[in-house]
């Protein structure tokens, strides 16, 4: 409630200030801003795990407001969670004005002070980042600065404390530095040259101060690094059709309730192979991730306080059965390589047809580590090999054929098979083998009224077991109807069905829409499985739920 | 509390009047596909009009947003000189794949990446597909959050307007 | 715009160099100070709300032989409800001549950690809420903190088995508490007779009173590991060593309880090291 009386001035003066502004335009700048409202009424079901909601009604709001006179900007974001809809962590629950910023940013120069979003890289040491389906905030709320003293050099600096629900962890501080240089940009025999070179480097080192961890060793304490550092170095680099990104990331000793107080270092190594023309692309990549998990305190076990972000490598999948198991980055150790090719069958060809037809495959192996264990708590933890690898953990392989049958048909035939460890979700188990099909067929009845139909099937080895209550096992059916008209609404009914060695239970779906200019409203009737909400390799878990969901999102 | 609900609805006001001619912002850093870092201002069009495009990888609307406009780009600059920006908000996991997939689809568009979401942030953007307009004085005239097939219609005939606004 | 760059760069690499804790192998643990086993206890403990007062101080700090006036007349106003540190501390607490350093190691980890090395002193804390520098008004926090309904009581005594000195710490919880807590000991010592620089004079033979001798637990305290509902009792038995020099009948030993991560004094006891 604190960060309410806070923050009242402030909107007392923006209150004051945006009248003047219409009225007169002394101000001269522009107010944005955005707004989400989501809400649920679930009710209990058991045969799908669903419980009840004393409160009956859930709500999740935000609004982002923000002000931009020139170079200037300033915002600030509203939140409520009254209370927080299932899914998202109890400590949510209230509401106020958690994040502010101030800014200026001119060519040479941007400066925040407040509340500010950063990556160095692709964040192995560092990203402060949100994610709002995940509930995610790790925003940096301190000073950042960023120097761009020539073309092609980024220079930037800053120092912060991290959000936690409602609360800053004013105990973890965080500074980083981190220089970015395009060599076409400042040698000038280089600046026309098809070879593009961009390296960059970056060092984030947290502080936190010292407590009593006691050692398994009866009258010992871990005697604890009270600054912790990391650093990257990476390149990127690109010649006429081919590209190459690698990052390489090396962290101090971090003893922290995720790597179970081990005094081992971090290390993590990306590599990013592309070739690509027009109609036709393939990309390999390959990454060995050895406990870099990296916090701003060392007792935080949840999803909050990372510092930096270890992207999972598989495939984004858009389908529901696709998605049913997704993988969740180990960040305590990981191996991973995975390999997509997208191809255009050109058209007037005996397959291309007449519009051609896009092929996309995309595979993925991700495995444990191979390690030897030392010991405990407050010794290196274990040693690892690097190149032999662990447990499989997972295998996604998945094509898609896309064609357009004619000016108004296009169907998209999409088959995948996934092999699944439990252990990734933290269960020991049997591997998971799942083949998943999917046709997805849009039909464009005139231009005011689209009709989309999607299949999908899984077949799985996995059998329901009522003591271990994965409600995703067993084999699957899914059927969905879409129809979209006047470009406006949108109307759609949908069911899952574990109709095989599952909980047969049916999870159907009725949802409408409404879509205007930059406003969307979505209602929705049904029952949502349990089950881990995925975005780019970092998962929430989400309860199962029966009832009504709404959500209001605009922009101005 | 009552103040505070109060203080957001007038900002909400406040923002939908003022909102007519917000522009583009300037000194955002975004990435090039060749890994060199662009900022916002950059996106210019000789007084012709823009469209900005956020999207990513991931997102099965936009790409058949971006995969209808494709058939389409070349009649619509012929006609109004409009220029696509394709904005992709693809974060670490998947940005490394921008580049693969824009090519693999064989899209003309000017794409950047903005994998740290400022640009994103500072548009107001809260899901893909988001489209924008920009005019020649570099002013968002118009925007549109998701996509269903049909509303390329409804987006080129804004373009045309404003094509026909600017050459006066 | 070189210049610039360059201070940039150098500001980066002192950065660089400065920001990382290497522990060697054969010192990832340590020593964790005093810690036990917590019993169950029928002991009788008296429920009342205590305040400790932590004063930074030095013998070349001109103006703290006049906050000690102030804390004088506070511990005779309050009697055995206000419980008095003095820690020495930094460059102020820097010996004069041949006198004994009144440092110790656990005073300076709080002393950096809660006061920082930039502030003057003197400065001081009630149960370490805000700090007082210099200390007007911090009679009223005493007021304040000792009106408290006390969360938990504590009772301490000294018995001696074996030849080997204990102190017995009794505590009982008065409400039920979901945070983690520490438990705190040390010994402090009266009338030390050094000299200590003043605005009027150096004064010769200046009783230096409540000096934090040693902390027997790890500077921060150890967690009490027990079940914290409301009515439940406790003790623990640690061992007690008296440092050279120190003259055991003006010592006093001190526990207090506090807050894991904020460190709050959630109440305090203090008994004479000699019954």
């Amino acid at each position: 409630m604190t960060n309410i009386r806070k923050t009242i001035p402030v909107l007392a003066l923006m209150m004051l200030a945006t009248p003047a502004a219409m009225a007169q335009g002394i101000m001269g700048g522009h107010v944005t801003g955005n707004i989400q409202i989501d809400g649920q009424i679930s009710h209990a079901d058991s045969l799908i795990g669903a419980s009840d909601v004393p409160e009956r009604l859930l709500t999740n709001s935000r609004a982002d407001i923000l002000y931009t006179n020139g170079n200037f900007s300033a915002g600030l974001r509203f939140e409520t969670y009254l209370n927080p809809m299932l899914g998202f962590n109890a400590r949510y629950q209230g509401m106020g004005v958690p994040n502010f910023f101030a800014s200026y940013q001119n060519d040479l120069i941007s400066v925040t002070a407040g509340n500010f979003y950063e990556q160095f890289g692709s964040g192995m040491i560092l990203r402060a980042y949100e994610d709002r389906y995940l509930g995610l905030d790790n925003s940096l709320r301190g000073l950042n600065v960023a120097l761009r003293p020539f073309p092609g050099v980024t220079i930037k600096a800053l120092t912060g404390v991290q959000r936690i629900y409602w609360n800053y962890n004013t105990q973890g501080l965080v500074r980083g530095v981190d220089g970015e240089v395009n060599l076409n940009s400042i040698i000038t025999p280089m600046a026309e040259s098809k070879f593009r070179m961009t390296l960059g480097a970056g060092f984030v080192s947290k502080y936190e101060p010292d407590e009593f961890i006691s050692s398994p060793e009866p009258g010992y304490k871990l005697n604890l690094p009270l600054n912790v550092g990391a650093g990257a170095v990476r390149m990127d680099m690109n010649y006429g059709n081919w590209s190459l990104q690698a990052e390489y990331a090396h962290k101090g000793q971090d003893p922290s309730v995720m790597n179970n107080y081990i005094y081992r270092e971090g290390e993590a190594l990306m590599l990013n192979a592309v070739y690509s023309m027009k109609g036709f692309s393939a990309n390999l990549q390959a990454k060995r991730v050895d406990n870099m998990c990296f916090k701003s305190a060392r007792n935080e076990s949840g999803e909050m306080l990372y510092i930096n972000y270890i992207p999972a490598i598989t495939k984004q999948h858009t389908y529901a059965f696709l998605n049913m198991y997704p993988y969740a980055t180990q960040t305590t150790g990981e191996m991973g390589l995975q390999g997509d090719v997208m191809y255009k069958i050109k058209k007037g060809t005996l397959l291309g047809g007449k519009y051609g037809t896009d092929i996309h495959i995309n595979g993925a192996v991700i495995t444990g580590l191979d390690t030897t264990t030392i010991g405990g708590a407050g010794t290196d933890g274990y040693t690892s090999s690097w190149f032999k690898t662990g447990d499989l953990y997972y295998t996604d392989l998945s094509i898609e054929v896309a064609k357009k049958l004619s000016s108004a048909l296009k169907l998209t035939c999409t088959y995948g098979y996934q092999i699944f460890n439990p252990i990734v979700e933290g269960h020991h188990g049997d591997l998971h083998h799942n083949h998943v099909a999917v046709a997805d067929l849009t039909w464009k009845i005139n231009k005011k009224n689209v009709l989309r139909f999607e299949a999908e099937w899984m077949g799985s080895d996995s059998k329901y077991n009522p003591d271990v209550d994965d409600k995703r096992c067993g084999d699957w059916i899914m059927g969905l109807v879409e129809y979209n008209f006047s470009s406006a609404w949108f109307i759609s009914l949908s069911d899952q069905y574990s109709y095989h060695d599952g909980n047969k239970a049916n999870y159907y779906n009725v949802s409408l829409g409404y879509n205007h200019g930059a406003t969307r409203l979505q209602l929705g009737y049904g029952k949502q499985r349990e089950g881990l909400l995925c975005i780019g390799g970092v998962c929430r878990q989400v309860p199962a739920s029966n009832g009504l969901t709404f959500s209001l999102t605009t922009s101005f | 509390m009552k103040r505070f609900f109060l203080s957001v609805i007038c900002l909400t006001l406040g923002g939908i009047a003022l909102a007519q001619n917000a522009t583009l912002p300037q000194n955002i850093t975004l990435k090039a596909l060749d890994g060199s870092s662009v900022q916002t201002s950059a996106i210019q069009n000789d007084g012709k009009p823009i469209i900005v495009n956020f999207w990513a990888t991931w997102c099965k609307p936009c790409n058949r947003e971006l995969n209808t406009i494709k058939e389409l780009y070349p009649e619509w600059q012929e006609e109004t000189g409009v220029k696509i920006v394709a904005i992709s908000i693809d974060d670490a996991r998947s940005a490394s794949r921008v580049k693969p997939h824009v090519d693999g689809n064989g899209w003309e568009y000017e794409v950047y990446i903005d994998q740290n979401q400022d640009f994103k942030r500072a548009m107001n953007v809260v899901n893909p597909p988001h489209t924008f307009v920009i005019n020649g004085k570099g002013e968002i005239v118009w925007q549109h959050a998701s996509y269903v097939e049909g509303d390329e219609e409804e987006l080129i005939e804004v373009v045309r307007k404003v094509a026909a606004e600017s050459e006066k | 715009m070189k210049k610039t760059i360059f201070t940039a760069l150098v500001c980066a690499l002192v950065f660089l160099t400065a920001s990382c804790d290497k522990i060697e192998q054969d010192r990832y643990t340590v020593p964790a100070g005093a810690t036990g086993q917590w019993f169950p206890s029928h002991e009788n403990i008296p429920n009342i709300q205590r305040a400790m007062i932590e004063k930074y101080t030095g013998v070349r700090c001109v103006n703290c032989p006049d906050a000690d006036e102030v804390i004088h007349a506070s511990l005779n106003h309050y009697g055995d409800n206000l419980v008095a540190v003095a820690i020495h501390s930094g460059a102020f607490g820097r010996p004069l001549g041949s006198d004994p350093d009144l440092r110790t190691e656990g005073g300076t980890v709080w002393y950096e950690t809660l006061v920082g090395t930039s502030t003057g002193l003197p400065a001081a804390m009630v149960n370490r809420g805000d700090l007082f520098n210099p200390l007007s008004g911090i009679n009223d926090k005493v007021d304040q903190i000792l009106a408290y309904q006390p969360p938990v009581s504590m009772l301490m005594s000294t018995a001696s088995n074996n030849g080997l000195l204990m102190a017995e710490i009794h505590i009982g919880f008065l409400q039920t508490i979901s945070q983690p807590l520490n438990l705190t000991l040390l010994l402090t010592e009266d009338n030390i007779l050094t000299t200590q620089t003043h605005v009027g004079g150096d004064i010769h033979d200046y009783a230096q009173n409540h000096v934090l001798r040693t902390i027997y637990t790890d500077a921060w305290g150890f967690p009490i590991d027990v079940d914290k509902t409301e009515g439940s009792k406790y003790f623990i038995n640690l061992p007690i060593n008296l440092p050279e020099q120190c003259v055991a009948g003006n010592c006093h030993l001190v526990a207090f309880i506090s807050d894991q991560e904020s460190r709050k004094i959630l109440n305090v006891v203090q008994c004479d090291l000699v019954p």
